[in-house]
């Protein structure tokens, strides 16, 4: 770890002057999700962020850190200072923090502590014209200006390269247990205030409880079922991942075969095999409430809620409405008009 | 400004064909009452005021105002404190000011999936009171929520005290519906977790009005809290309660709120509310701790030994829900119990790392002795959300202006310390021009180029937000070669 309060920007600079101003880039960091939106366009040159953790501030409840960083690194740092950030890490491959963000990958830890996007404060990049920028500012509060650190959160490098981030940490909890239960899912997260996760397979529900350890007693006091303490989650699927409202869940999971996904209750993923049909015909789930006249596609029960970050199919999710996919494409082709940034990734 | 003209009557006209007459208002009282918003001393002009129902009528409004090539301004209920709402007029054209509160229906609310579609004019406390019988709340919590609209919140990425452990409005918002500056009708964000696209939502939220008018908006509810204990902490010190603050977070208790009133504004409060606050104490400090009985019960025990250590002079734990509910409205109420001090008050908002808040507000104290201006603090302690207020004499031109230069210095102190210029109140016009400390030219470039993905043709609450100087003229060469290719 690099000295408490040494920001060196002469890396970041480096970092922008390897950028450049042309030429297409596509910027790497742990590969472990290197698929998602597509194949960078073999043409681009590869560029890396710099790597290293800048400052631990347990007091302010933040971290500083270079966007090339592996996370393993990053949260054995915070966990040495007693604080942590909700990120999951597989156990194969090296994932950056950069890399995490970029692609917006949040916690299966997501129901108590938020999406990843939650996390950022503020946001150091190159942009397409090859200037470091910045976005936020290092404070847990902010609203000093438009809040650029959170459109770039699962922007896959598509706008500008992050180069270094401050992250909102949280104090470790002292305790965290999963449990397993058979009861049902739904009803077990009415019975508790703060679960940090329920998982469900169709068949099991594994809960993940986390505070101090009279928080956590109360918290299973709560619960009617019969349940077991186990010492890890169940294994995810890694095929792909379906976004969906919450309350969909139950009705998207009678067309599975049960223990072929895991579903996030109260967030809305459910994680799949590459090999499971993830579309099943007719389901309506209306973003929108009765009456909206915003578009068609949505009226019509058109699944635009729906869409995988699969490595084994395209995006799934039906077209946005036209004006609303217009300022999406707006907002590509302003941050990179020339379009060399990630050049053949697209999140449309 | 162009209020006179046939063209200005045939906007008004056109306006009132689109809405119900008595909707459309453009009277010297409009003119004035929707000339400013809370923060009271930037005062500008309504053209004319529009209160549409639903979004076509806001398609409407917008539309005409763009066919007429007039700005627009939207507005919720004008509780904004940085001048994010007041109608500057641009080119000479008067503003067509969109407000918002007769929009105030709360559309649906599921239960189950703990999300409320609304209109954007709800009130924001209205919104938790109609959910509270399912055990829900809607977590925001400014200190304006009795008057402030959900909108309003949306726009300004609104806090309050307990966005300590709830995070602020973004955190929040789900999905808007938005009637963008060209007219047309957009779906920000969803109601699953990974929508697809960009994530405009989060640009959207916070952009004070300079991308479009929220019309729906899904929100996020919040559980009630299964048990709280309120503690009310008094301090020989304002050193001792900043440290208490630092030492509760580094014990990894991270309480719902932790609230900062120094001596001079808890006289003034309690003169007002009456509600027992030790008036002795340097400082007070209100903590808030909620989660299950036992972990609530931990929590405030912890949080009563740090202060005890740090020499606290007085503590009390709320025994009840009126005990706790009284202490609140005090805390709430520090604002308006500063008209017992001067007629008007500038309110700041500046952030900083929390363990910079004992010498930032020492340093307050000195800026505004060097300005021979009097300052109260508040402050939002967990989050190193400082607000100096400065009571004062608005009619007193002299007094008008050291107050005002005082408070550019306060907020230039924030930055120099490690913070920002604004932690839920927003930029508006008030801080546009200092936007510039906290930034570099190119990043406030970059900041307008996404500002210019929405608003092209810049007419949604122009002069807002940026500096006028920061362009940026990449994005004005496209769009001059691409025409309306882009719209």
């Amino acid at each position: 770890m690099k000295e408490s309060g040494s920001v060196s920007r002469s890396e970041l600079e480096l970092f922008a002057e390897e950028v450049g101003p042309e030429g297409p880039v596509c910027i790497v960091g742990g590969r472990t999700h290197w698929e998602v939106g597509g194949l960078p366009d073999p043409s681009a040159r590869e560029v890396r962020a710099p790597s290293g953790i800048v400052q631990v501030l347990p007091d302010e409840m933040m971290v500083r850190v270079r966007a090339g960083t592996p996370l393993r690194e990053l949260i054995i740092a915070l966990e040495e200072k007693g604080q942590m950030i909700p990120v999951d890490v597989d156990q194969q491959g090296s994932p950056t923090i950069g890399g995490a963000l970029s692609v917006g990958w949040s916690s299966i830890r997501r129901l108590r502590w938020g999406p990843i996007r939650d996390l950022v404060l503020e946001i150091r990049y190159v942009n397409a014209a090859g200037k470091l920028i910045k976005g936020g500012a290092p404070v847990v509060k902010n609203v000093s200006g438009f809040d650029l650190p959170k459109v770039f959160v699962g922007s896959l490098g598509t706008l500008g390269c992050l180069a270094e981030v401050v992250l909102r940490t949280q104090p470790r909890p002292r305790v965290a247990k999963w449990i397993v239960t058979e009861g049902n899912p739904f009803e077990i997260r009415k019975q508790l205030f703060r679960p940090s996760s329920i998982l469900w397979d169709g068949i099991k529900t594994w809960v993940l409880l986390e505070g101090s350890g009279r928080e956590v007693q109360a918290e299973l006091a709560c619960l009617r079922e019969h349940f077991e303490e186990v010492d890890a989650p169940p294994h995810l699927p890694k095929g792909k991942r379906v976004s969906l409202r919450p309350s969909a869940i139950k009705q998207y999971a009678t067309s599975l075969a049960p223990s072929s996904y895991v579903a996030e209750i109260g967030v809305g993923l459910v994680h799949l095999d590459s090999n499971v049909q993830s579309t099943p015909p007719g389901m309506a789930l209306s973003p929108l409430p009765p009456g909206s006249i915003v578009d068609p596609a949505l009226q019509d029960g058109g699944s635009d809620t729906m869409r995988t970050t699969s490595t084994a199919e395209p995006t799934l999710g039906a077209s946005l409405p036209t004006p609303t996919l217009a300022v999406h494409k707006r907002l590509k082709d302003f941050f990179d008009p020339m379009g060399r940034l990630n050049p053949g990734r697209s999140l449309l | 400004m162009q209020l006179a003209s046939d063209g200005f009557a045939s906007l008004v006209g056109a306006l009132q064909s689109a809405l119900d007459p008595s909707r459309v208002r453009s009277t010297p009282i409009e003119n004035v009452l929707y000339g400013r918003d809370a923060l009271g001393s930037a005062g500008g002009s309504a053209g004319v005021v529009c209160f549409p129902l639903t979004t076509e009528e806001v398609q409407e409004c917008v539309r005409i105002a763009g066919r007429y090539g007039h700005p627009v301004i939207p507005r919720g209920s004008g509780t904004g404190l940085s001048g994010g709402a007041v109608p500057v007029p641009d080119e000479g054209l008067a503003p067509v000011v969109i407000v918002t509160t007769k929009m105030n229906r709360v559309i649906e609310v599921d239960e189950d999936e703990r999300i409320a579609w609304v209109q954007p004019g709800v009130l924001n406390l209205d919104l938790s009171r109609k959910v509270a019988h399912l055990g829900l709340h809607f977590a925001p919590d400014p200190s304006s929520q009795q008057a402030c609209t959900i909108g309003g919140n949306v726009a300004n990425n609104s806090g309050g005290p307990h966005c300590l452990s709830y995070g602020v409005t973004s955190s929040h918002v789900l999905a808007v519906e938005v009637v963008a500056p060209d007219g047309s009708v957009l779906v920000l964000g969803g109601l699953d977790p990974e929508p697809v696209g960009y994530d405009l939502r989060a640009a959207f939220v916070g952009s004070e009005g300079t991308m479009g008018i929220a019309t729906r908006i899904a929100v996020r509810l919040t559980p009630l809290p299964p048990a709280v204990k309120t503690v009310l902490l008094g301090f020989p010190t304002l050193d001792s309660a900043a440290n208490t603050v630092s030492r509760i977070i580094a014990t990894g208790y991270v309480p719902a709120a932790m609230e900062l009133m120094d001596q001079r504004i808890t006289e003034a409060v309690e003169e007002f509310v009456h509600a027992g606050l030790p008036v002795d104490a340097a400082a007070i400090l209100l903590v808030e701790v909620d989660g299950t009985e036992a972990a609530v019960e931990e929590a405030a025990r912890v949080v009563a030994e740090i202060a005890h250590d740090e020499s606290a002079i007085s503590s009390q734990i709320a025994q009840d829900e009126a005990t706790r509910a009284i202490w609140w409205k005090a805390r709430k109420s520090a604002f308006g119990a500063l008209a017992r001090i001067a007629p008007n008050y500038y309110l700041h908002d500046g952030v900083v790392p929390r363990t910079r808040l004992t010498e930032t507000l020492r340093s307050v104290c000195d800026i505004a002795d060097s300005f021979d201006v009097t300052v109260v603090n508040v402050a939002h302690a967990g989050d190193g959300n400082l607000h100096p207020i400065i009571p004062y004499d608005g009619r007193d031109q002299d007094q008008n202006e050291r107050v005002h230069e005082a408070g550019n210095k306060i907020a230039q102190l924030c930055v120099a310390n490690g913070g920002a210029l604004s932690g839920e109140h927003g930029i508006g016009l008030e801080k546009r021009d200092l936007m510039g400390v906290l930034f570099g030219d190119d990043d406030l470039v970059e900041q307008d180029r996404l500002r210019l993905v929405f608003d092209p043709e810049r007419i949604m609450n122009p002069h807002k937000v940026l500096p006028e100087g920061s362009r940026c003229s990449e994005v004005a060469q496209l769009l001059a070669r691409a025409g309306k290719a882009w719209a």
